[in-house]
This record gives structure tokens, C-alpha cells and sequence, in this order.
């Protein structure tokens, strides 16, 4: 390939945008910094969507979003599919929910109009369709009431989402006295109990950031696991493939290493793959059938692995220099400024 | 009647005075009597007297109108006009105004500028002039009457306008009146400075005391009589001496209306004067108003009255020094100017060159017929004089008709001008020689016998096609035209010394198979050549019309200009519509003539095909012939129905055609079509190029026999427009004439057997009706050849050899430029650059469709057949060897990493053998690919972009 891929990015989304004032007005969007888009939509800074670019329909807020794109491509397609339901080719013919009725003056389909149900529906078929379903995609929900739309969706639905993809929400807690927060926590605390998995960092955070302030914009969370990637393959220390337990080369091929902290587990990419493929997915399907893990086990330490975290590791160890480079250097200066005080 | 003579008065002073006077005088019952009178000038003065008068009106009136004639009488004989003023001061004033005025009239008509000015000046002149006659004592009432017109001519309006005044304006212009004769006589010019001081001072006076009184003319019979002598009198002298202000609109809308007027007393006259008495009135009034307006402008509202005489001298005066340089000659002093005088506004200064020659039609017709113009030509009674007696007819609304029929006029004249008949523009283009050649050969030709010959052989031959209405149906007259005279033109340059064709190669192949045979065997054949002579000499005169239509094809591959080009197929197209019975007849009389000699000449014609391939144009033209004659080669027509009408197939049946045959789902379903045209056709092409090959053999051949394959429907479009509004979307490559690199190398060898099928000289009829697309060529160098029809494509085959010498430009004839064995080369609806990828199955099919991986055509879920091949792939791209080089990782490792997946590169790798290495007997297309790893959950997508360049980041 003659153009360097990027290492998949820590953040992309695809949101759903939602006018405060109207309800009904909505935009679908993507990007790998929401706040900074949100802000954009909201006049705060330069660069927002002409459809959002009406003031009376500022603000604008972010109800919820799909994370975990592997690559700006992945979201934009992702984004164009959820946009023209009725057009996308990713969705099959049988299945497809929004049907363009009209045409317009050039021929081509028009739109139908959106609404939050659509949206939802199609999110959520969106997600079944063999081309995202295997994608590391993760939904956030940011507004209670779009979560009970989703929640109403999802009941009816022919089909459900792949167990392994992650739903969360998270409608903040406004910052107020404690006391405001446990009367509102009631409702939230409902909600979040339905969530099928949820994260622990919203619920810390809730006192600050929330919504899509919360969410991870650079590689912070992996860096641990970057710093230990970067250190047994800085040191060759790769050992044997966990999984077909062949010596691994240092430098020649690729290997991915197991996400979680104590494990340092080396494996070559494909036997990561086929193993994973064979192990945690040979339940349902056939393993033959699918290229593309999205989770299991590590062979070693036989803990949850994420194919999405690996594989951020691994590019960002393969290609993104750089980002490995901003990633650490925060920590060695803590680590220096920590020496510095030990000294 | 005095009400009468008002009215016939105000359309006198802006028509013409001797129409006026005609009208007016078959109302008035007395004009026999004024007549008689006219010859009295004393009664004049009797009649002026009167006007102070108003039981005495008709007395008084009569005299006006004899005294104005008297005026014109004394006009023509300048020693009489000279006599009268001195001799007798009432009687010559008439004589003098309209001698002195007239050229000021003119030259105010003529010239807007002075007008504006000269009225100002004039109307000091005129307050001078009454101060004088006020000062002088106003020796002769009586006269006032006719002076007091005379003096308005120019205010003739005013007069009548401000009837009111009349009291006080009678008085001034009585004394004024009297006065003037004699100022004029005396000295008009050297007066005018001492009474400048005065006129100012008397002109402010009159002016105040005009507009006051207005109401009289209606209530008092009395003054409607006084006035309307003054008016008429003063209208005449008006037209005669001065035109309304030129600024004014108003001008325009009387001289119309003074027209119809004209007409209308006479019709008027005859229904009932008391109807034309209460029209007078309103009339009246009208005019008054009328006269205010243009009054205005000239600011001598009052004044003139009194002192217009004085004033017109001045502006004679000033007028004759201007009036010298840009006077026309209708400024004449004579009356005779007074009809030219109508054009005085800007609009008819402007149009007065065109109105020449509309008067003299409306007046005499014949002329027109002579000229032969258009309209002559097509017998149009709407000219002007139809008009014009429409107008009389009604006279309900003066203004308002003449300006209609003056439009007409315009547009009527113009085009008379620029266009000619038909008839007249052949005839005069026929009587023009021309001679082409580069100007060394025209001087290397000094054989001026030669060159007559030609010429004369040129008309000749052109005699037949002369005739425009001849032609058995000119759908388009301008292309008819057009193409005769290009006809022409080309034939002329495309012949020899001797009258032959230069462009022999062009010859043989073209229609005329016997001509073209006879050319070919000049080269290889000699006997035939022989032969092929004799039958022309014999059927010289039929021969002419294809001969003709051979030499434009020549002429056309000749030309580099794609527009030629063009117009010549248009052109083309046409004329074998037109001619194509013709043609066909003579070819049978050919081959008739030729079977008897050359029975087996067969062979020897396709051998001479292979070398002389004919040039496209010609090849279309055979085609066209074949067409018209409709006999059908078998083989083409079997073709035809074999290819599947994607047509008519849904667009996701399209779309399944289009995966079958390898490529990625398409947007539009034209492009589907297309591009399903040309699978079919390269699937084909081997078994069909053959054929192809031969239809183009077969053609020659066919056309000696006089038996050539029809498709089904016209191959090209005559034009987008048509092709828009018939046929929807079909987009067929086919239409392109395919240059088979077999068709040169592997002459099919036809026997003439189908060749002796029927001339199908009734399908041929039958046939021709629908013109036939023969500028495929042009069409399909312009890109605007659809060709609905698959069947057509064997017959459109162009020889490669062709290209090289006679191709114009490759760029607008792509299809013939594109490489013989491209099987994608003809397809109308890519653009040049999209062809040239489309050389390359995977390269159109990412030109085609990038723009469409969103879309969904294509079932996204797998059929079985395709899940086998999945199968193979996943295999492929699982078991490949992973790769060492960590900034090189393998496809699969891509896929792990969601890394973007471009399908071209994996389809070639996968094509690369590693289907092979799987077991996988086959390819796998680009679309193919991308099935795959949506259904994988790869995040694919194609080398280039929507916009059609290649990706820079992922």
C-alpha cells in the first residue's frame, strides 16, 4: 500500500446532534473530538455544519454518539450509511427500515426525513450489518430520553445487537450539591442499571466532565499498555507466540501483544487473530467465517482481551511513532519529576 | 360643420394636407362651392371677417380651405407664390408661410435639436412680431381668419387646445395676422432684433391670458366655428411649414391617428355627419389636449398665435442655414414635403430608411412581386396595405392601430431586406461560380476552357437540386438550403480537371457503388473502371444526385473541422431521405448495366474493400442506403436478438448483470446499460468480430446487389435534443463503428450472394420515411451518438486505415480514433478520459462506479455461488504467509489492524494467484472483493476517490 496508514485513532465518533430547542432537529455527524465539534455546531468556534448554523436552534447537544471507529474511513462510512439509510449499500434490502418514497430533481432518492426514532432504528441495524458488526464500535448515550427511545427500539427489534457491543450511557449529574444529585440519581441510577455495561471512569467523573466530555480524546487510557508494548518490543522481550509458541523475531512481522497489564503475552498477528477467531467466537458462528476479532481470551494470562485495544497498541506502536512518543512523554516527566524527588 | 372641419382639421395637420383635404371636403357639403371659391382669394378676407363671426362659419371655413389651396396652387409656381405676397397681403400669406415655413417644417422634422431651440426663439420672434402688429394698427380683420391659421401652423394644436382663448387670441391674431403679411414682405429678419425686447414682455402677457379660458369650444357652437377654420388652415400650414416638436410621442400617435382620420371622413362621411359631428366633438377635445402637450415643450403656449409668423421666419431662417446641410430632399419648400413630414419622431427617423420601400409597396404591390421578397415571395397581403385598410375599417383608435402596422412594417422590411427567396437565394448562389483549390492550382490552371467546362459541368450538374421545393420534402428548409449549397460548393471542389471526382478512394466505396466501383478499378481493377464509365455515361443524369451526394461524403472525410463534419452528416441524412428513391433506382440500373459485364466481380470488390476501405462518412452513407433499402443481412440480425435487452431489465436485474460480468455496482442505469453493453459485445466480440468484419464487406458487396441489412432502428441519433425526447436512456456502445483489427487483417471473403437478394426497393421507400442517422459518425465524434441498437453495431465498422489518413481530429471522433481491439472503445456516453480507462476492465469499473460504492444496487448479501468465493477468498487472504517487513504487513494482517482496505489492490493480489493457490479456478472482480469485506467487516473502499483522485489519507 502506498499510503501509510495512521494507527487507528483513539477517538472517532459518529454522534447524533440534537437541537435543546427543537428536539426534532437533528444531524447526525462524526468526528474524533466531539466537544471541540460540538462546539463548532454551537457557533463556540469555527467550523460548524451550515444545517446547524441556525441560532434559534442553538444549542446544540450531543444525545448520543458510536465510538470506537478504527479509522476515520470506518466513520465516515459509518456516518454516510447512517445518514442515507436508504441508500446505503451496507445494509441489505430485506432489512432496510428507511425506504425513500421521492425522488429528487436529479433522480436520486431523496431523503426521507429524520427523526430521533429513525435514527435510533437505523443505529441500531446499523450495527448488525455485516459491514459494522464487527467493527470495535461502542454506543454512548447521553440523554435520557433518547436512551428510552433506544431502549423502546431495541425491544421491538427483530434482532439484537452483538452481545459484545457495548452500550453506555451516561446523562451526567449536573454539577450541584450532593444532595440534588441523589434526588436526580434516582432516574440515573435506573438507567445505568439497565446499561449493559457501563463505565467506571463516568461514574468518577460525573462531578466533572460528563457526556461527551468525558470521553477518552487521545490515548491516555491505553498508555500503560502503549508504555508496556513499547517496552518489551524496545527490548525484544517478545519471547514465544502464546499461541502457536513459536519464537518470535524481534522485528520481523507484526505481533500484538496482550491489552492487559501483567500479561505480556506476544503473539503473531494472525495467530492473535485465529485464536481469538477459534476460542471466544467459535461458540456461534463458524471461526472460518469472520477475519476480524473483536475479543476473547488471552492464551496466556486468560484474560478479557479487546481486538480494538490490541490493535490500537500495535499500530500505534507500528506507525504512530509520534503519538507513542506524546503519549509517554507526559509520564516520563512525571517519572523524571519523581526522580527529582526522590533525589 | 364647423365641428367637422375641426375634426378633419387636426388629422389634416398631422397627416398629409392633400389627404386631409380630400377627406374633409366630401363632409362638408360646400367644397364644390370652395372649390369655386378657391379661385376668390377676396373671400378670404370676407371668410376672415367672418370668423369673429360664428353664424358665418361655413362661409368662413369654405374660404380657409380655398385659400389653402390656393396656397398649394401658388407653391408649385415659385413666380406666382413671389407675385401673390406683394400684390395682395391676405391672399399671400398663405403662399409666403408655406414657401418660407416649409423648409423649416422640413428641417424641424428632420432635425430635433433646432426644433427645441427654434420654437423658444420663435416664440420671441412671435412676441416681437405682435408687439409690432399690436403697435401697428390691425388694418384688415377679415383676414384674421386665415392668418390667424396660418400663423399657428405650428401651434395648430394650441389654437385648437385653448379655445378659450379664442376672444382674446382672435383679437391678437387678427391683429398679429393682418400685421404679419406685411412684416414678411417688409423684412423678416431685420425686425427681430428691435423686437426681441418688446416680444418678451407682450409674450408673458398673452400667455397668462390664453390658458384661462379653455371650456369654450363645446358650449358655444360659435367659437368651435371660428376656431375650427383657424384649426384647419393652421394644420395644413403646420404639416406644410413646421413639424411638431420632434421630442414629443405625442407626434407619432396623431400622424396615425391623422391616417386613420383619413380614412375615416370618407367612410364617415357616408354613414352620417351627425355621428361625425358628435365625434368632432370628441375629437375635439381630444386634440386639445393634445395640442396642450406638445405646446408645452415648445413653451409658446399663447404667443404663437399672434406672432407664429414672425417666429416661423426666424425659424425658417435659422432652420434654412441648418436646414442647408442635413436637409433630405424632402425638406423641399413644396408641399410635397408634407407627407414626408410624418416620420418625425426618433423612432421614425430611424425606421424612415426601411419605410421607403414599404410605401412604395403599399402603394403599388407589383413592385414588391418584383423584388421577389420574402414576403412577395409568399404572397403576404398582410404588408402594409392590408394594414392599412384594416385601420380604415374600424378607425375606432387612431393611435393605437398605426403603430401596429408600422412594427409590422419594420419587421416586414427587414427581413425583405436580408432575406431572399428561397428561389432568388438559390438562383443568385447558382449564378456563382466557384473554383476551389489552393490559389496555385487556380493559376496553374490557365486553361480557362477548362475552367468554363468545369463551371459548366458544375451547373449541371447542380440543376437538379436547384429547385428547393422539388426536393421530395424538405423537412428543413434552412438545411435544405444549407446543404444545396454546400452541395455545390463541395462538388465544385471536389472535382478534377476533368470534372472527376478527386477523391477516388471516397468515390469507391461511396453510395454509388457503381461509381465508386469504377474509381476502385482505375486503381486495381482497370476493366471495371472501363465499365463502370460506360454506366455513368449512361445514367448521367440520374447518376448526378448520388454523385452529388458522394462528393459532400468526400468532401466531409476531407475536412478536418469536426463542424463540417457534422453539418455534412446532418446534411447527409437528409438528402438521402430525401434522395434515397432516387438512388436506389440507379443503382439498380447499375447493376443491372454492370451484372451484364461483370458478373463476377465480387470477389474482386471485396479484395478492393480491404484496400480501400471507404471512409466513415461513406460507410454511414452505405449504411443509411442499406438501411433505406432494408434488406437485413442475416447475420446482423441474429446478432441482434442475441444481445439481452438490458433495457428492459430493473435496475437490480441490471445490477446482477453487471456483478456477473465481474464489475462493482453502478449508480446510474444508463452507465449500467452501457457498460453491459460492452461486456456483452467484448464477451461477443470474438465469434462477432468476424462478423463484424463482415457486414462491412458485405455492405460493398450488399450494395452492388442492392441488398443491405436495415437494423431495426436508426443507429445514430440525429441530434440530442431528439434522442432526449425519443428515446429515453440507451446508452449502447454499439453505436460505434468498431474498428476490428480483424476486418483488415481477415477479410471475410462474402460471396455476392446475399447480395442478389431483392433490391428491396419497396422497404427501401418504406424505410426512408423516418430520416436515418447518418452523421453517426459526426454524432458519435460529438458525442452524441446513443445507439439504441445493438444489431446496428457490425454495420457502423470503420476501416483503421481510414482513420490514418482521413481522420479529422481524434479527440472528436473518439470512437474511430480508440484503439481496433478495444472492445470498450465505443461507448458514447464515457468521456474521452473515462474511455481511455475503460481500456481496462478494472480501471472503468472503479472510473464508473467509484462514485457509487455508497450506493445500493447490488444485493449487499451474498448469493451462494458467491459465498464459495468468499470462501476461497477469506481462505486466500488467511493462509497467506504473514509478512516480515512490520511496514509491509500482509492483506490479512491490514484486515486485523482495520486497516482501510483498497479492493483493487486486493482483487489484483487475489488475482494474482492466490485464488489459484486456494483452489479457486477464476477471478475475482473488484465488486466482488468489496462483497466480501463488507461481509467481513473490512473496512474497504476503492483507490480514487468520488472525486475521481486517489486517496491521500485513510
Amino acid at each position: 500500500m502506498a499510503i501509510q496508514s495512521k494507527p487507528v485513532p483513539a477517538l472517532y465518533t459518529v454522534y447524533i446532534l440534537r437541537s435543546t430547542v427543537r428536539h426534532a432537529s437533528l444531524y447526525i455527524g462524526s468526528t474524533p473530538h466531539p466537544p471541540r465539534r460540538l462546539s463548532q455546531h454551537n457557533g463556540l468556534a469555527r467550523g460548524g455544519a451550515a444545517r446547524t448554523s441556525r441560532p434559534s436552534l442553538r444549542p446544540w447537544e450531543m444525545v448520543g454518539l458510536v465510538s470506537g471507529f478504527p479509522s476515520m474511513v470506518a466513520a465516515l462510512k459509518f456516518e454516510w450509511a447512517l445518514t442515507n439509510p436508504h441508500l446505503s449499500v451496507h445494509i441489505p434490502s430485506d432489512s432496510r427500515l428507511t425506504i425513500s418514497t421521492q425522488r429528487k430533481a436529479n433522480g436520486q432518492p431523496r431523503r426521507p426525513s429524520k427523526s430521533l426514532s429513525s435514527i435510533l432504528s437505523n443505529v441500531h441495524l446499523l450495527l448488525r450489518v455485516p459491514s459494522f458488526a464487527r467493527w470495535p464500535l461502542k454506543l454512548h448515550f447521553f440523554a435520557p430520553d433518547v436512551y428510552a427511545a433506544w431502549k423502546k427500539w431495541c425491544a421491538t427489534a427483530k434482532e439484537d445487537l452483538r452481545p459484545t457491543l457495548p452500550v453506555v450511557t451516561d446523562f451526567g449529574t449536573k454539577p450541584l450539591s450532593d444532595t440534588e444529585n441523589a434526588a436526580d440519581s434516582g432516574s440515573t441510577t435506573a438507567s445505568d442499571s439497565e446499561v449493559e455495561m457501563t463505565q467506571p471512569e463516568d461514574q468518577e467523573a460525573t462531578a466533572t466532565p460528563w457526556g461527551i466530555h468525558a470521553l477518552p480524546l487521545d490515548y491516555e487510557p491505553i498508555k500503560e499498555y502503549v508504555a508496556k508494548g513499547q517496552a518489551v518490543f524496545e527490548f525484544e522481550q517478545e519471547g514465544d507466540c502464546v499461541v502457536c509458541q513459536q519464537p518470535i523475531t524481534s522485528g520481523e512481522g507484526i505481533h500484538a501483544i496482550c491489552s492487559n497489564n501483567t500479561c505480556e503475552g506476544v503473539g503473531h498477528l494472525s495467530c492473535w487473530s485465529r485464536h481469538l477467531l477459534t476460542a471466544s467466537e467459535g461458540t456461534g458462528t463458524s471461526s472460518s467465517d469472520n477475519i476480524i476479532p473483536i475479543q476473547g481470551e488471552c492464551p496466556k494470562c486468560h484474560g478479557e482481551v479487546k481486538w480494538s485495544d490490541m490493535m490500537k497498541e500495535l499500530t500505534l506502536r507500528l506507525r504512530g511513532r509520534k503519538e507513542v512518543e506524546k503519549l509517554l512523554k507526559t509520564k516520563r516527566r512525571k517519572g523524571a519529576v519523581a526522580a527529582k524527588t526522590r533525589v | 360643420m364647423a365641428s367637422r372641419c375641426l375634426f378633419s382639421t387636426p388629422t389634416a395637420a398631422t397627416g398629409n394636407n392633400s389627404v386631409v383635404i380630400v377627406s374633409s371636403s366630401p363632409e362638408f357639403p360646400s367644397i364644390n362651392e370652395l372649390i369655386s371659391k378657391t379661385s376668390r382669394k377676396p373671400a378670404l378676407r370676407s371668410g376672415g371677417n367672418a370668423a369673429p363671426i360664428p353664424t358665418d362659419a361655413l362661409n368662413s371655413f369654405t374660404t380657409a380651405v380655398n385659400v389653402l389651396r390656393s396656397s398649394r396652387v401658388d407653391d408649385n409656381d415659385p413666380a406666382t407664390e413671389a407675385q401673390r405676397p406683394r400684390s395682395s397681403s391676405p391672399a399671400p400669406l398663405p403662399p409666403w408661410l408655406v414657401i418660407e415655413l416649409s423648409p423649416e417644417a422640413a428641417t424641424a422634422n428632420n432635425v430635433p435639436e433646432p426644433k427645441q431651440k427654434a420654437p423658444k426663439k420663435a416664440a420671441g420672434t412671435r412676441r416681437k412680431k405682435k408687439d409690432g402688429l399690436t403697435a401697428e394698427p390691425a388694418t384688415v380683420d377679415s383676414v384674421a381668419t386665415i392668418a390667424v391659421p396660418v400663423a399657428d401652423a405650428i401651434n395648430v394644436e394650441k389654437p385648437a387646445k385653448k379655445p378659450g382663448a379664442k376672444k382674446a387670441a382672435a383679437k391678437a391674431t387678427a391683429n398679429g395676422q393682418t400685421v404679419l403679411p406685411k412684416g414678411k414682405v417688409t423684412t423678416p429678419a431685420a425686425k427681430e432684433k428691435p423686437s426681441r425686447k418688446k416680444s418678451e414682455n407682450v409674450g408673458k402677457h398673452f400667455i397668462t391670458e390664453a390658458p384661462a379660458p379653455k371650456p369654450a369650444p363645446k358650449p358655444a357652437p360659435v367659437p368651435l366655428e371660428d376656431e375650427p377654420i383657424a384649426l384647419e388652415q393652421a394644420i395644413r400650414r403646420r404639416t406644410s411649414w413646421t413639424p411638431p416638436p420632434e421630442n414629443f410621442p405625442p407626434n407619432l400617435s396623431i400622424s396615425p391617428s391623422a391616417i386613420k382620420e383619413l380614412f375615416s371622413p370618407a367612410s364617415g362621411t357616408d354613414q352620417s355627419p351627425k355621428d361625425s359631428n358628435n365625434n368632432v366633438f370628441k375629437t375635439l377635445v381630444d386634440t386639445y389636449t393634445r395640442c396642450a402637450e406638445e405646446d408645452r415643450p415648445a413653451e409658446l403656449p399663447e404667443a404663437k398665435t399672434n406672432a407664429d409668423v414672425l417666429g416661423k421666419r426666424k425659424l425658417t431662417e435659422m432652420v434654412a442655414l441648418r436646414s442647408d446641410k442635413s436637409k433630405t430632399p424632402e425638406a423641399s419648400p413644396t408641399k410635397p414635403k408634407a407627407p414626408k413630414k410624418k416620420p418625425r419622431t426618433i423612432t421614425d427617423l430611424a425606421t424612415a430608411a426601411y419605410r421607403v420601400p414599404e410605401e412604395i409597396d403599399a402603394s403599388t404591390s407589383g413592385e414588391s412581386s418584383k423584388q421577389e421578397t420574402l414576403l412577395g415571395y409568399l404572397g403576404v397581403g398582410d404588408g402594409q396595405p392590408g394594414a392599412v385598410t384594416k385601420q380604415l375599417g374600424k378607425n375606432g383608435k387612431a393611435p393605437k392601430k398605426p403603430a401596429k402596422p408600422r412594427a409590422s412594417k419594420k419587421k416586414a422590411e427587414t427581413q425583405k431586406q436580408v432575406l431572399l427567396s428561397p428561389k432568388s437565394a438559390l438562383s443568385q448562389v447558382a449564378k456563382q461560380d466557384f473554383v476551389f483549390g489552393t490559389a496555385s492550382q487556380l493559376a496553374t490552371e490557365g486553361d480557362t476552357e477548362l475552367l468554363r467546362a468545369l463551371h459548366e459541368a458544375m451547373k449541371a450538374s447542380n440543376v437538379p437540386d436547384k429547385d428547393p421545393f422539388a426536393s421530395s420534402s424538405p423537412v428543413n428548409s434552412d438545411l435544405a438550403t444549407r446543404r444545396r449549397v454546400g452541395n455545390k460548393l463541395w462538388a465544385a471542389g471536389a472535382r478534377a480537371d476533368d470534372g472527376d471526382l478527386l477523391d477516388l478512394e471516397v468515390l469507391d466505396l461511396t453510395e454509388s457503388p457503381q461509381n465508386a466501383r469504377g474509381q476502385m478499378s482505375d486503381y486495381t481493377l482497370p476493366r471495371l473502371s472501363t465499365v463502370a464509365e460506360e454506366d455513368k455515361e449512361k445514367q448521367a443524369p440520374a447518376s448526378n444526385v448520388s454523385r452529388i451526394h458522394i462528393e459532400i461524403q468526400s468532401s466531409a472525410d476531407a475536412l478536418d473541422s469536426a463542424d463540417s463534419v457534422w453539418k455534412f452528416g446532418a446534411s447527409r441524412s437528409h438528402f438521402f431521405s430525401t434522395q434515397g428513391k432516387t438512388i436506389s433506382e440507379m443503382r439498380q440500373e447499375r447493376e443491372q448495366s454492370r451484372s451484364d459485364k461483370l458478373s463476377d466481380q465480387q470477389p474482386p470488390i471485396v479484395t478492393i474493400d480491404l484496400d480501400f476501405e471507404p471512409p466513415p462518412s461513406n460507410q454511414e452513407h452505405n449504411l443509411l442506403l442499406e438501411q433505406s433499402q432494408s434488406s437485413s443481412s442475416p447475420k446482423v440480425q441474429a446478432e441482434g436478438p442475441t444481445r439481452p435487452k438490458y433495457e428492459l431489465l430493473t435496475d437490480a436485474q441490471l445490477a446482477k448483470e453487471i456483478a456477473s460480468y465481474g464489475f462493482k455496482a453502478v449508480k446510474k442505469r444508463q452507465v449500467m446499460i452501457d457498460l453491459l453493453d460492452k461486456c456483452w459485445t467484448s464477451k461477443h466480440q470474438t465469434g462477432p468480430k468476424t462478423t463484424m468484419a463482415q457486414p462491412l464487406t458485405k455492405q460493398v458487396t450488399s450494395e452492388s446487389a442492392a441488398a443491405a441489412p436495415p437494423p431495426p432502428r436508426p443507429r445514430g441519433r440525429p441530434r440530442k435534443d431528439s434522442t432526449v425526447a425519443a428515446a429515453p436512456p440507451s446508452p449502447r456502445a454499439r453505436g460505434r463503428p468498431r474498428k476490428d483489427s480483424t476486418t483488415a487483417a481477415a477479410p471475410p471473403v462474402e460471396p455476392a450472394s446475399p447480395a442478389k437478394r431483392s433490391r428491396g426497393r419497396a422497404r427501401m421507400e418504406r424505410s426512408l420515411s423516418p430520416p436515418k442517422a447518418t452523421k453517426a459518425k459526426a454524432t458519435a465524434a460529438l458525442k452524441f451518438a446513443f445507439d439504441p441498437l445493438p444489431p446496428a453495431l457490425p454495420t457502423v465498422s470503420t476501416p483503421k486505415r481510414r482513420q490514418g489518413t482521413g481522420r479529422p481530429s481524434a479527440a472528436l471522433e473518439i470512437a474511430d480514433s480508440e484503439s481496433d481491439s478495444d472492445p470498450f472503445a465505443s461507448s458514447p456516453m464515457s468521456s474521452p478520459g473515462k474511455l481511455d480507462i475503460l481500456s481496462s476492465p478494472p480501471d472503468m469499473d472503479i472510473s464508473i462506479n467509484e462514485g457509487d460504492t455508497e450506493m445500493s444496487l447490488l444485493d449487499a448479501s451474498p448469493t451462494s455461488q458467491q459465498k464459495v468465493l468468499f470462501s476461497y477468498i477469506s481462505k486466500a487472504v488467511t493462509t497467506a504467509p504473514r509478512t516480515i517487513d512490520p511496514a509491509n504487513p500482509s492483506w490479512h494482517e491490514k484486515m486485523l489492524m482495520y486497516d482501510p482496505i483498497i479492493l483493487e489492490d486486493l482483487a489484483t493480489w487475489l488475482n494474482s494467484g492466490q485464488l489459484d493457490r486456494v483452489g479457486y479456478d477464476g477471478e475475482v472482480a473488484p465488486v466482488e472483493v468489496k462483497l466480501w469485506c463488507e461481509s467481513k467487516s473490512v473496512c474497504c473502499l476503492w483507490r480514487v476517490n468520488l472525486h475521481g483522485k486517489e486517496r491521500k489519507r485513510f
